[in-house]
């Protein structure tokens, strides 16, 4: 019968939880404590908008010609369009589509994308080849000429236009997670568990993934905010939503030809645009530094 | 009177080649060549070797991390050189391994009970309180205190790590664990904690030890029998206090005298000099005769050029040296003059 | 072992009472609690311990070469008599090279790759002696035949990644020599290296020791190395220094239970294998934090008074240096003597 060590009750490093750690980062940095703050207000915004925002139906098709046109006022916070909508209430109503179409694009990227890194990264040789090359060849279309494309073949609209997203975003992550595949293979611990006799799926699935995933993560934060501006892209050309949808990038589009003397049609939801994008980059930042759990205080 | 004990592993005629791309082209590097093994089961064997050596590489041929070039390594009677797949997949409980670095070769993501279960979850099935039962009798044994079971690797000390790592490795009742330098990470107290416990592991589970380190003394207080290398072949084998006390091989006898004696004054009896050579330019014939002080004192004899020496138990060489027989003596008389 | 020097003269460095921390976010980390250090001229003095207990830190003040999170304190910091506690980095860059030079453990990270070994060394020369040309490729070949480099014309025209381990630790002390500083602040020099090579290079520096005269901080944590190489010890633990002693005094009787600890704790390579003692426990995470002795609970030996009183470095008879209270008594007898 082993005898039980006699460890002593201390302990090497006392690291603080996750949660702790996040907490003390965000209040010594305000910049991502903005960050943090635009992107709850984009979410509630986006969860129960139609709750909150002024006229819901304006969202929707309802029309109000007598108030067209109207600057910024009390009554109307972000001023009205050509068609007397409440520009505030189709401001708030933007966020729900804004975040469906990044959190689409962006989760069904990483879907597709990290599992044929992973793969890729791990197993080398010629798989590696073959899955790289197609991603390269997906790398080669310039984003836009590919959703023209695809926009061309199944018609425009906003399904057609995140679809072709998705088509674009995936080899980002494909070749992110090969990398960091490619890079812990060679960590002993990959060896362990292949001493082990753990099967190659299984070494993929619970080592090596989820040790990407803190640079994952990152990406994707940061991407979503890309992501609306693409979209918002898209739809001003005309190959993303289509109206009376209350776009955010369609709506800087609608109110382009007006922009001199009706400043606020454009103004407002390009400013939603700025923000998220911002907010979504600056809290990427933060996790960044959050995430590795080898780095030390 | 007991039937002859098989050996645990056989390693007969191991080569190891790698491919290497340099500015020059590529080319083939032999990482091992000819190398005759054998661990009995329940025996501590140490692999010494510097740079280059090839122990490292001849461990994971053994371990079948990779695949030999060519020759046959047998576990336990089955010849398991070229197995894939499956078949590999199922003997693997029997052959385990410690790495170097303690805190790298656990995944950083998973908890210390994760870990420890890992093996037993690929390969067992056994019930979660099973489970929880075993995982707790391991942390016993290597001296952890149960409470750690939830820390991650970056939370825990070198040696709690590496202790993390036995108990893993111990965890699926191998016969053989191939150590690959377990405490040269470590602080000398942490390491003589460590130690202390693979002996204790050995008699307890009856465990065959393959143990790599270029810490003389760790191979001396660990192992009976100890294989020295030297640019991917194995130049002498034999019983640990004939290495250290009597060697025949000139190399060996430097090597040893090479480390600064903690219990005594003085320069080493024997400094070697020059570099070790690399294993893409090896020298022709003996690979140490560059540097060999028998050689100079023998007057450079031909030999030591022109052929490679080997081992042949049997024909009274115990050493791959073409006079392994006069190092005893001409050894004497080198420390004199 | 090295025969310690001859009479005293004023010591190269000086070091009374160092304290180092760390200011790191939310918390402050002390590394060194107070280190007593004396390093003769012409003397090589080992600085021997385990993990956290400040050796490197120690070194890396003696050349100004902490990072900014460290806030430095000493009673007496002195370099050939000079006060380092407040010098400015133009200062600091003066006396580097000059007066102090380091080498470390990896020598591969000590060069600038993309840059080749003679160059390096050229630069190194006309910044500290204002040696150009000829007269500074002289330098260089003299120092690198010094530290027995084969082939000096051809490792001065090659790039790091071109050269073995050992022959990039040969280099490295060529460049720390070049300039002839009076100190050598050694931070494990040979524990990257294999051990015949290590074993040429221990050599070496007790040869160039013996040339060239400077004194060496000799940084390991490798006893073999210690007794080998260094004429006095300074055993550290937790931060602070446990016990000094001449070397052969150090090995033939230690005083303090865990440099004992120590010296049985190593497996000997030289000698059957014997039982190997184990020093139970491990190095308190927070040593700044700690009331009494640093070392007690791992200490067979503990009295009462280790818990609530922090012992000093006393002297004894033969004039070791022990902090201990169980070691020496009053009248400075030891406890093998009692």
């Amino acid at each position: 019968m082993a005898a039980t060590y006699n460890q002593l009750p201390s302990v090497i490093s006392e690291r603080p939880g996750f949660a702790r750690r996040a907490a003390r980062a965000i209040a010594h940095d305000w910049l991502a404590l903005f960050g943090l703050v635009i992107i709850a207000v984009v979410v509630v915004a986006a969860l129960i908008g139609p709750l909150l925002a002024p006229s819901p139906g304006d969202g929707a098709g309802v029309i109000n010609v007598d108030e067209r046109m109207l600057p910024p006022s009390l009554a109307y916070p972000f001023g009205t369009d050509w068609l007397g909508r409440d520009m505030l209430t189709r401001v708030i109503l933007g966020a729900r589509i804004a975040l469906q179409v990044s959190l689409i694009v962006v989760g069904l990227a990483i879907l597709i994308g990290v599992p044929l890194g992973a793969i890729a990264g791990y197993r080398r040789g010629w798989l590696d080849g073959l899955i790289m090359r197609i991603t390269d060849l997906f790398l080669a279309f310039p984003p836009l000429l590919l959703a023209m494309a695809i926009v061309a073949a199944l018609g425009p609209g906003l399904q057609n236009a995140t679809l072709a997203l998705v088509v674009s975003w995936w080899p980002w992550y494909a070749r992110l997670a090969r990398g960091l595949a490619v890079s812990l293979r060679e960590w002993p611990f990959v060896d362990a568990s292949r001493a082990m006799g753990i099967r190659e799926s299984s070494i993929i699935l619970r080592h090596i993934v989820p040790n990407s995933l803190g640079p994952i993560v990152v990406q994707a934060t940061i991407d979503i905010g890309t992501v609306i501006l693409a979209a918002g892209g898209l739809a001003f050309i005309g190959l993303g939503a289509r109206p009376p949808a209350p776009d955010w990038g369609l709506m800087v589009a609608e109110g382009r030809q007006y922009i001199l003397e009706q400043w606020w049609l454009s103004t407002f939801p390009g400013l939603a645009i700025f923000f998220t994008v911002l907010a979504f980059n600056l809290v990427g930042d933060l996790l960044l530094r959050l995430l590795d759990p080898r780095q030390e205080d | 009177m007991s039937a002859p004990v098989r050996p645990l592993v056989e390693v007969r005629g191991l080569v190891k080649e790698f491919e290497v791309k340099g500015h020059r082209g590529s080319g083939v590097v032999r990482a091992v060549t000819d190398v005759d093994l054998d661990i009995m089961p329940g025996e501590a064997v140490g692999l010494v070797g510097e740079s280059g050596s090839g122990k490292t590489t001849l461990a994971r041929n053994v371990l079948r991390l990779v695949e030999p070039s060519a020759g046959t390594i047998r576990l336990d009677g089955t010849d398991v050189t070229h197995l894939k797949g499956g078949a590999l997949r199922r003997l693997r409980p029997q052959i385990q391994v410690v790495f170097q670095d303690p805190v790298g070769s656990l995944d950083p993501r998973m908890s210390v009970f994760d870990l420890i279960a890992e093996p037993m979850r690929a390969h067992r099935s056994l019930s979660r309180g099973e489970l929880r039962t075993t995982v707790e009798r391991l942390l016993d044994e290597v001296g952890l205190v149960r409470s750690l079971r939830d820390r991650r690797p970056h939370e825990l000390s070198g040696g709690q790590c590496q202790r993390v790592a036995i108990a893993r490795a111990i965890s699926l009742q191998p016969r053989l664990l191939i150590l690959d330098e377990p405490t040269s990470a470590l602080d000398v107290s942490v390491q003589a904690q460590v130690l202390e416990l693979l002996v204790r592991l050995r008699a307890e589970h009856d465990l065959a030890y393959l143990l790599i380190s270029h810490d003389l003394g760790v191979i001396r207080y660990l192992c009976e029998r100890v294989a020295v290398m030297y640019l991917g072949r194995i130049v002498e084998q034999g019983p640990t206090e004939r290495i250290f006390e009597d060697a025949r091989h000139p190399y060996t006898r430097a090597l040893v005298l090479a480390r600064p004696d903690v219990d005594a004054d003085g320069p080493p009896r024997l400094l070697l000099s020059g570099e070790i050579p690399s294993a893409t330019a090896p020298p022709p014939g003996c690979a140490f005769h560059p540097r060999c002080w028998l050689r100079e004192q023998l007057g450079r004899p031909q030999e030591c050029e022109t052929s490679v020496p080997t081992i042949d138990e049997r024909a009274g060489q115990p050493a791959a040296c073409h006079f392994a027989a006069q190092t005893s003596e001409r050894f004497e008389r080198e420390v004199e003059g | 072992m090295v025969t310690p020097p001859g009479p005293v003269s004023e010591p190269v460095l000086r070091i009374r009472d160092l304290r180092v921390r760390f200011r790191t976010p939310g918390r402050r980390v002390t590394a060194v609690s107070g280190i007593d250090l004396d390093v003769g001229q012409g003397e090589i003095l080992g600085v021997v311990g385990e993990t956290g207990c400040g050796k490197t830190v120690t070194g890396l003040s003696v050349l100004g070469l902490l990072p900014d999170t460290a806030e430095v304190e000493a009673a007496e910091l002195r370099l050939l008599g000079r006060d380092l506690t407040s010098l400015t980095d133009d200062q600091w860059r003066g006396l580097r090279g000059t007066d102090v030079a380091m080498v470390f453990q990896n020598p591969t990270g000590s060069f600038n790759p993309v840059f080749t070994i003679g160059a390096q060394m050229r630069d190194v020369l006309a910044a500290h002696d204002g040696l150009k040309g000829r007269a500074a490729a002289a330098r260089i070949h003299e120092v690198l035949t010094a530290c027995a480099m084969p082939d000096p014309d051809r490792v001065i025209g090659s790039y790091p990644h071109q050269l073995s381990g050992g022959m990039l630790q040969r280099a490295m002390l060529a460049l720390a020599l070049l300039s002839r500083p009076k100190l050598l602040v050694a931070d494990e020099p040979t524990t990257a290296l294999d051990v015949t090579i290590a074993a040429q290079i221990l050599e070496l520096i007790l040869g160039l020791q013996r040339e060239m005269g400077f004194s060496v901080l000799f940084i390991t944590h490798d006893l073999g190395v210690v007794r080998r190489v260094c004429s006095r010890v300074a055993v550290l633990y937790a931060g602070r220094v446990v016990e000094t002693a001449g070397t052969a005094d150090l090995f033939r009787a230690p005083q303090h239970p865990y440099t004992r600890g120590l010296i049985a704790a190593v497996p000997r390579t030289h000698r059957a294998a014997g039982a190997l003692a184990t020093i139970r426990g491990s190095v308190p995470p927070d040593p700044g934090a700690i009331v009494g002795c640093a070392f007690r609970e791992r200490c067979e030996l503990a009295i009462e008074r280790c818990a609530t009183e922090r012992p000093e470095l006393r002297s004894l008879v033969g004039g070791q240096r022990v902090a201990c209270h169980v070691a020496t008594d009053e009248a400075g007898a030891t406890v093998a003597e009692r």
